[in-house]
């Protein structure tokens, strides 16, 4: 088990393993996405209170949880690298940041189309608003410190420093909306009660959630695989599978 | 313990021979005030309200403009890797560093806060509440504006760079000194703001003296 982890840090072995993933994971997550958003858009329930505006929840609630996680594996990259000297995962979480900075704006965007009707404006400093921005910050400074450090050939432990750094933001936007009572609802989701939504909004919610996952290590995946390519074309493995494509 | 205060010596050394590296910031402090100031014009009843968070941002960012060149030097001249090599800590280095950088920026700021709050049609008891605040949150983002400064070290224009890192880290303790800002305005209690902006403070020095020594091991080592 240990000696699959060890393995996987060789950017040749991680190619080889790693072929088929994009395309398999992009698959589950379409097929996992769009039967969550045919179920979520028509078939589930509206809201008592909200109507048919509700529907955008399907995009935005797993969007905000899936922008955490990716933070999280950010993060979990950069420890792994800073501790081992596995370049992989310095790559790893380079390739990570722009999908969550992808995924922090769609929350702030979705979030803001869902409060134009619900709540009567499109923005409001609260807790939870504010730091998700933050954390859309976060991942733009990552991004920006990664350039500059590349551009001067440099390597990439500053910027994993920095997302460590970070990572203190993450349990400020999850616990925000328990701390301050603002205008943003409190977690209809915890790992100890029962939901206080119906199966037949939650289910929905859940594939799309398990949908928005596949996409991400789709997606992550196939953007390592470029990162190792392009750093390794020199070397032998990579000119010959370069040669078979 | 003498590294420390030698460390603090060196520092006021080279601030006394650069003034610059000090009084650049200031003056680019007291110019952002004026830029504020002269876009609101000059109604006193919203420069009341508003003074004291222009002179808030504006030591922010002037803050920014003296860290771009707290370790700079130092590892140009190559005494940063002299400092890493040896058996002296670089949690005291930077603690050190941080402390000195805290001192030349932020005492003549607050001593020079009464009369820019005067000119500002800020009442006395305002000032009071500005100068606390300011109090309370310099060494915080002095803290943070130095780890900013060990990521961006060897960088060409980092004086920005280091703006967008650390900027995002900045938005709490702003959002707590504008409550006590704000608290002081209502004539309401100011304590719970001071408490949790001591709490950011002790926050910050449990955690990022940490994170600059370890960018700056990474420095040194490259």
């Amino acid at each position: 088990m240990l000696g699959w982890f060890h393995r996987l840090g060789s950017p040749k072995t991680f190619f080889g393993m790693s072929q088929s993933w994009p395309k398999t994971f992009g698959l589950l997550s379409l097929l996992l996405l769009a039967f969550g958003t045919v179920w979520g858009l028509l078939f589930a329930p509206p809201d008592y209170q909200q109507g048919h505006s509700v529907r955008i929840m399907y995009v935005h609630v797993p969007a905000a949880a899936v922008a955490q996680s990716c933070y999280l594996i950010m993060a979990i990259s950069s420890a792994v690298f800073l501790i081992w000297n596995i370049k992989l995962a310095d790559w790893a979480a380079k390739s990570m940041a722009p999908i969550g900075a992808s995924l922090a704006f769609l929350v702030l965007i979705t979030g803001a189309i869902w409060g134009k009707p619900t709540w009567g404006t499109w923005w409001v400093w609260d807790a939870r608003l504010t730091s998700t921005l933050v954390l859309l910050m976060l991942y733009l400074g990552i991004i920006v410190l990664r350039n500059a450090l590349e551009e001067k050939g440099n390597d990439g432990r500053p910027c994993a420093v920095l997302a460590l750094v970070g990572l203190v933001n993450l349990p400020i936007i999850k616990y925000s909306v328990d701390w301050w009572f603002t205008l943003h609802q409190p977690a209809s989701f915890t790992l100890t009660e029962k939901p206080k939504m119906p199966p037949e909004m939650w289910i929905p919610l859940l594939i799309m959630a398990a949908g928005y996952y596949f996409f991400v290590f789709s997606v992550w995946t196939s953007r390592i695989r470029n990162e190792i390519i392009s750093r390794e074309r020199k070397t032998a493995w990579a000119k010959a599978w370069a040669g078979s494509q | 313990m003498t590294f420390f205060f030698k460390t603090i010596a060196r520092e006021f050394l080279n601030y006394r021979r650069k003034p610059g590296l000090f009084l650049n910031p200031l003056i680019f402090f007291g110019l952002v005030v004026f830029l504020f100031v002269l876009g609101l014009g000059p109604d006193e009843a919203k420069l009341n309200q508003a003074a004291s968070i222009f002179i808030l941002v504006a030591s922010l960012l002037s803050v920014l403009m003296s860290a771009e060149s707290a370790y700079d030097q130092d590892y140009d001249e190559g005494s940063l890797e002299l400092v890493v090599v040896s058996s002296n800590s670089l949690l005291i280095y930077s603690l050190a560093k941080s402390l000195a950088h805290w001192v030349v920026t932020f005492l003549p700021l607050i001593l020079l806060v009464p009369f820019i709050g005067i000119g500002l049609f800020l009442d006395v008891e305002q000032i009071w509440v500005l100068c606390l605040g300011i109090l309370l949150v310099s060494p915080t983002i002095i803290l943070l504006a130095s780890v900013g400064a060990a990521m961006t070290i060897s960088l060409p224009r980092n004086g920005v760079l280091i703006g967008i890192l650390v900027l995002p880290f900045y938005v709490p303790p702003l959002i707590f000194v504008t409550g006590l800002f704000e608290a002081a305005l209502l004539k309401q209690n100011v304590f719970p703001y001071v408490y949790w902006l001591i709490a950011l403070l002790f926050l910050a020095l449990g955690l990022a003296p940490f994170a600059t020594s370890a960018c700056l091991r990474i420095a040194a080592e490259d």
